[in-house]
């Protein structure tokens, strides 16, 4: 991973997105939903010609039901050759990371053991750094994967 | 080194391809020797690429196999069947060790046995060398002129970034066509703006070739196939391949594939006989299979013939029925080519015995599905004794479907255009819906078919479906035909499919998402799976059938049905369908109001017009419907053409417009019906043969291709300058004719401000059309000019 991360609030914590995963920064405009797709899929976006999915972090983590992230810029990453964008709480700065992820004592709690590689010291504090590709995949299908 | 490396597969691969053909080629007429030449070639440059690489397995096979070809070409050794089958034998194990190298994996394995074959008889190579025959160095001189076009290699994900800022930049000029449109008309920005969006359509289409490949590259593999397959099954069979230069989607090349070869397999194992019992029929020993590609708008057609036995309808309805795909009721009631389609259905396999070929479980079925998923089609036609064509409709691009797109619960979904049978409108007198349960059966000319509410499919609401929705006919022919309940239709046409993310996909309600105009996404549905979620099996439409006979069809197809349209005065109107002959589209031109009638000339007929008001000379062109009662026509003038539809009871009579039969009612509003009978006393007369007029034009280019149009909508037939005799010449700066039968009508090229007013009223500035106009008119209604 580079050194930089991206700083974003997701369910109120502070968690830190590699740069390199990310791929630009948006604003969202307007969704199209997804009928019966799970619960952590928002819908579609447009980014010019392309459609990025949207993904309620908020509730890719944590299953349980919670009020939507609303943050009008979101993080846009690609996994295996989608794009989508992430609806978090706020999107802070770029910061540098000193350390590699480590796991802490006690773990981080059930469903973001799953969500995070581990924490990182960054200029502005520990954060969370969270692992997109389980992100993406929401907590339903980390469950069955696991 | 990898990219080097890379290059050398990727070119020796592509080789491979080419020399394949070439081999069978050869085979057949040995003393080719640009062939040969080929075929060296090949085997000289893999040996030299293997040296450079340090591959010594594939240096020493090509080697041998260089060795082998070399005696050949300079006659020292007969090229046998046995050397052709070993050298076909080489290629393979090359193609095997370069796919072995491209995967990573050490190259290991012995190749003695081939390169024993190859040496083998180059003993008695060298006694045949004295009764070579002398002709075969004459060919060499033939060199194949090779068309290589200049080429480069890209990455495919290069040209994908292409194609999606292609797609970007459409999307902007949408945009900015919209805020255009908005701000009014600003022809110091709408002429650029044109030129751009023509260009941008220009390198759209460029990029999209970009992907195609030329089908060449897949059917180059064929003459191998049939070759194998042939001598294996013991018959004799031609290739004729045609087309090959009809290009595709790289991807869709890739998918049909194994379909076309399934097919070709079934055409020689079960299609051709055996050369014995070809003789016996009459037949030349050797069969003939035809595969042939061309393209017509956005698909490409493609078919696969052989000359053998034509498909055998007795044997396909007898299994049709033992597998209880059909009851024997409905085979009585098919067509022949109705029954020759069942071979498509799943589980009907018509071969007696499973032969390694074809028949092993993987029927036609399969290669219907996998065609189908692709957007295509496929059908067949037999003649019994004279042989079977198979047609495959290939869209150009996995990319680009056509669809069509419905509301549901306020929102917009796709539908891919290939599934869609029939649009039918809940409010249609012959649909009937019954709910059972939970669930609901629609009967549509007399079938039943089951019926989902997508809203409730795609759990966005839960309404009952009712006459107010629009039901979309699914067919789908593996699980049979569903009706879809939508709320709306919107509209339909091209969309550009993207892949969504796995973890939509695996809801398994939607098969991609495209962008709509205005840019917002919209989900296409996944209409195979829809069907299978929601349990809809192949027994679905059997139900339809059996209560046929209840719902008397007779009486539905009397209904009389008419046509919809606007008049001048922006009234909606109404003709009988069996009124209207067709639409016509008339040139303002060809509309003649200088008498007392008004004419049009159609097709060189003089027509009346009825309905025609004022300000109508604005458009350019105007849309009539041409009525019609069997002698007398008459054109009925329409501001716009809307829609047919059934008439719903009989019209209720009007006293107060003598031209209105009556009153009926079309979606809740009063519509008027007008009245045939009347129209026609009134106006209707048997068409005139405008054409019984010629004129004259002077043979230069001006007149015949500015001039001959206006003349020819005028009503008269255009002649040459040359012709005996004509109702009119047209002269242009020109004072006498030859031959001047009938009337002249002078033109200049000068207009009428710079010459004199003898020479104004003398003859016309040709671009005063109107003047133009009347003078020809005058001429046919016999005044003087």
């Amino acid at each position: 991973m580079s050194d930089l991360v991206i700083l974003v609030d997701i369910a109120g914590r502070k968690c830190a997105l590699d740069a390199d995963d990310v791929a630009s920064v948006i604003e969202i405009d307007r969704t199209t939903p997804v009928p019966r797709a799970p619960g952590h899929i928002v819908g579609l976006t447009a980014l010019r010609s392309q459609a990025l999915t949207v993904i309620d972090c908020r509730l890719a983590i944590d299953n349980a039901d919670q009020p939507p992230a609303a943050c009008e810029r979101s993080p846009v990453v690609k996994v295996d050759g989608h794009s989508y964008a992430l609806l978090v709480d706020a999107v802070h700065d770029v910061a540098t990371a000193r350390t590699e992820p480590i796991v802490i004592e006690g773990g981080f709690g059930e469903n973001w053991n799953d969500a995070a590689q581990g924490m990182v010291e960054t200029d502005l504090g520990p954060a969370l750094l969270i692992n997109i590709a389980s992100l993406v995949r929401g907590p339903v299908l980390r469950t069955e994967a696991a | 080194m990898d990219d080097l490396l890379a290059d050398f597969i990727e070119e020796t691969r592509e080789m491979l391809e080419a020399s394949e053909s070439e081999i069978i080629a050869w085979e057949a007429n040995p003393s080719d020797r640009t062939r040969l030449d080929a075929i060296f070639r090949f085997v000289h440059t893999v040996k030299g690429n293997c040296g450079f690489f340090d591959f010594p397995r594939l240096e020493r096979l090509s080697h041998a196999a260089e060795d082998a070809l070399a005696d050949v070409r300079k006659g020292r050794r007969e090229p046998d069947a046995a050397l052709v089958t070993t050298i076909l034998k080489t290629i393979d194990r090359i193609t095997e060790i370069v796919n072995t190298i491209d995967g990573g994996s050490e190259v290991s394995g012995d190749d003695s046995d081939l390169i024993a074959a190859l040496e083998a008889d180059s003993g008695e190579a060298h006694q045949t060398a004295a009764t070579a025959d002398p002709n075969t160095s004459n060919d060499t001189t033939e060199q194949q002129a090779s068309s290589a076009q200049r080429t480069i290699r890209l990455p495919v994900e290069l040209l994908d970034r292409v194609m999606s800022g292609v797609s970007d930049m459409v999307l902007a000029r949408n945009d900015l066509a919209h805020r255009l449109r908005e701000a009014g008309d600003q022809p110091t920005v709408d002429g650029p703006f044109e030129r751009m969006t023509s260009i941008l359509s220009d390198v759209r289409d460029a990029v999209t070739r970009m992907r195609m490949q030329r089908i060449e590259h897949l059917f180059s593999a064929f003459p191998r196939l049939v070759r194998d397959l042939s001598a294996e099954l013991q018959k004799q069979v031609m290739v004729d391949i045609d087309g090959g230069d009809v290009e595709l989607d790289r991807e869709m090349i890739e998918m049909i594939r194994d379909p076309m070869v399934h097919i070709i397999r079934n055409a020689i194992d079960h299609g051709i006989e055996k050369p014995a019992d070809r003789l016996k029929s009459g037949k030349r020993e050797i069969g003939i299979v035809t595969i042939s590609a061309r393209q017509s708008g956005n698909t490409i057609a493609i078919e696969v013939s052989d000359d053998g036995g034509g498909l055998d309808e007795e044997r396909i309805c007898a299994k049709a029925i033992a597998n209880e795909i059909v009851s024997s009721s409905e085979v009585k009631k098919m067509s022949r080519a109705e029954k020759l389609q069942l071979i498509f259905a799943a589980g009907l396999s018509t071969a007696d015995t499973v032969s390694a070929i074809s028949g092993r479980g993987v029927g036609m079925d399969v290669v219907r599905e996998n065609i189908e998923k692709v957007g295509g089609s496929i059908a067949v036609a037999s003649t019994p004794g004279k042989g079977s064509v198979f047609t495959l409709q290939i869209p150009l691009t996995l990319s680009i479907i056509a669809g069509l797109t419905v509301d549901a619960s306020g929102q917009r979904f796709a539908i891919p255009q290939s599934y869609v049978e029939e649009i039918v409108h809940g409010s249609a007198s012959d649909l009937d819906i019954s709910k059972l349960g939970n669930a609901t059966l629609v009967t549509f000319r007399g079938e039943r078919t089951p019926c989902l509410s997508l809203s409730k499919v795609l759990e966005l609401d839960e309404p009952e479906i009712d006459s107010g929705q629009v039901f979309v006919f699914l067919k789908q022919p593996r699980t049979g035909t569903f009706a879809l309940a939508v709320d709306e239709i919107h509209n339909h046409g091209d969309l550009v499919v993207k892949p969504l993310a796995p973890s939509i996909m695996r809801c398994k309600m939607f098969a991609g998402s495209s962008l709509l105009d205005n840019g917002q996404p919209i989900l296409l549905l996944d209409v195979p799976n829809i069907m299978d979620q929601s349990g809809l099996q192949a027994t679905s439409r059997n139900a339809g059938d059996i209560f046929t006979d209840q719902v008397s069809s007779a009486d539905l197809e009397n209904r009389p049905m008419m046509m919809l349209f606007k008049d001048f005065n922006q009234r909606r109107r109404a003709a009988r369908l069996e009124l209207v002959r067709r639409i016509e589209t008339v040139p303002v031109t060809a509309i003649d109001r200088t008498g007392a009638h008004v004419h049009a000339v159609v097709d060189g007929e003089i027509i009346p017009v009825f309905g025609l008001k004022d300000g109508a000379e604005s458009h350019e062109v105007i849309r009539m419907l041409r009525l019609s009662d069997g002698a007398a026509e008459l054109l009925y003038a329409t501001a716009k053409i809307e829609d047919t539809v059934e008439m719903s009871g009989e019209p209720k009579r009007v006293e107060d417009d003598s031209l209105v039969e009556g009153i009926t009612l079309v979606d809740g509003e009063q519509i008027a019906l007008i009245d045939g009978h009347a129209l026609f006393a009134r106006y209707g007369s048997v068409p005139k043969k405008a054409v019984a007029l010629s004129c004259r034009l002077p043979d230069n280019e001006w007149a015949q291709t500015i001039l001959a149009p206006l003349v020819r909508a005028a009503g008269y037939e255009p002649l040459s300058e040359t012709s005996e005799t004509a109702d009119v010449t047209v002269l242009i700066d020109q004072e006498h004719v030859a031959n001047s039968s009938g009337e002249v009508i002078h033109l200049r090229s000068l207009p009428d401000d710079l010459v004199s007013d003898e020479e104004i009223r003398r003859s016309i500035y040709r671009y005063d059309r109107d003047a133009v106009i009347r003078a020809l008119r005058n001429v046919r209604t016999g005044e003087a000019a």
